[in-house]
């Protein structure tokens, strides 16, 4: 339980983490200082032009709330124990954003790498791994399920 | 079961995709050093560093602590798909699962700490600039390896319960 713990604590720790970026992020979208202030004809040459800048902005937005899944499948698992049907709940959620988020933003990389006509550094790992994790989260939904039926069991049992 | 297929296939085309790149960068590596070339790498999310503009020690430095951290990332990713390997078959709660969950998530932290040093070198080196920060990569991992610790643990209670349950049988 220790590690759970521990694990909740980094997982909220990123949260809080995640929202101080948001309001950054907001922050200078309303107050651009002086050296942000980029000419109409530089957003052009970008894929969606002004509006570029945004997209990994909505993969974070994903991310954010994949965790947030997570962290309350943490939080339930520290209130009842390692396996129960609430938590596999929040880990199936958070596994689907996941993988949606690893698999469309390795096709925006895909996109940019067109666009740019292979001038991009090779990348895409960090998306590899968040489909990865998608998929591992949802193995882990069905074994938490798994676990749940032994523990009945071994509780009707007694 | 068709969840674990997916990520058994998507894991075995990353860890010899990985392996792949791992081959081509150690023949590449001594030939493009020697020759005095640009050579561009990046790691993660992390700029991309041209090696050709350093000299050999700075150079040594950063490619051995980089392939220090590469390979320690691509025994647990080795793990992973081990695991999953012996997971396909239905076996969840057997020893080999949670030893080997608990190896990966040690690997995962080491990885952590492993690539905000080498961050923190390659600032150093190139930027001559010392600066510890909390990046995505460093949470990632910290997350990731907590998560695996975690599941190891969980395992084991599972697998406890599931050997009383045959005993009572």
């Amino acid at each position: 339980m220790k590690k759970v713990k521990i694990l909740y604590t980094v997982i909220f720790i990123s949260i809080v983490l995640y929202i101080i970026h948001f309001i950054m992020n907001t922050f200078l979208m309303y107050y651009k200082p002086e050296f942000l202030n980029f000419p109409k004809t530089f957003y052009s040459q970008f894929i969606f032009g002004y509006y570029t800048q945004f997209v990994s902005l909505f993969f974070s937005i994903l991310t954010f709330i994949a965790l947030f899944y997570v962290k309350s499948g943490l939080g339930v698992i520290i209130k009842e124990g390692f396996f129960n049907a609430k938590c596999s709940k929040q880990f199936k959620i958070s596994g689907n954003i996941f993988l949606i988020t690893g698999s469309l933003s390795f096709l925006w990389y895909l996109l940019l790498l067109f666009y740019s006509k292979g001038k991009m550094p090779i990348s895409g790992a960090s998306d590899v791994l968040l489909i990865i994790i998608g998929l591992g989260m949802l193995v882990i939904t069905d074994i938490v399920k798994n676990g749940h039926l032994i523990k009945k069991e071994n509780d009707l049992t007694i | 079961m068709k969840t674990i297929k997916l990520l058994k296939t998507a894991i075995d085309i990353y860890y010899y995709l990985m392996l792949m790149a791992l081959v081509f960068g150690v023949i590449t590596l001594p030939i493009l050093l020697f020759t005095n070339q640009s050579y561009q790498v990046n790691i993660f999310d992390s700029e991309p560093i041209d090696l050709g503009m350093l000299d050999t020690l700075e150079t040594l430095i950063i490619v051995v602590s980089m392939i220090a951290v590469l390979g320690i990332y691509f025994v647990a990713i080795r793990l992973i798909k081990q695991t999953v390997n012996i997971m396909s078959y239905g076996n969840y709660f057997s020893d080999d699962v949670i030893i080997n969950l608990k190896k990966i998530g040690q690997l995962f932290i080491v990885c952590a700490f492993g690539f905000s040093v080498l961050k923190l070198l390659i600032n150093l080196v190139l930027f001559s600039q010392f600066s510890i920060n909390i990046n995505s990569t460093f949470m990632i991992f910290l997350i990731m390896g907590l998560f695996m610790m975690f599941l190891s643990e969980a395992f084991a209670s599972a697998k406890q319960m599931k050997d009383e349950n045959n005993l009572t049988i």
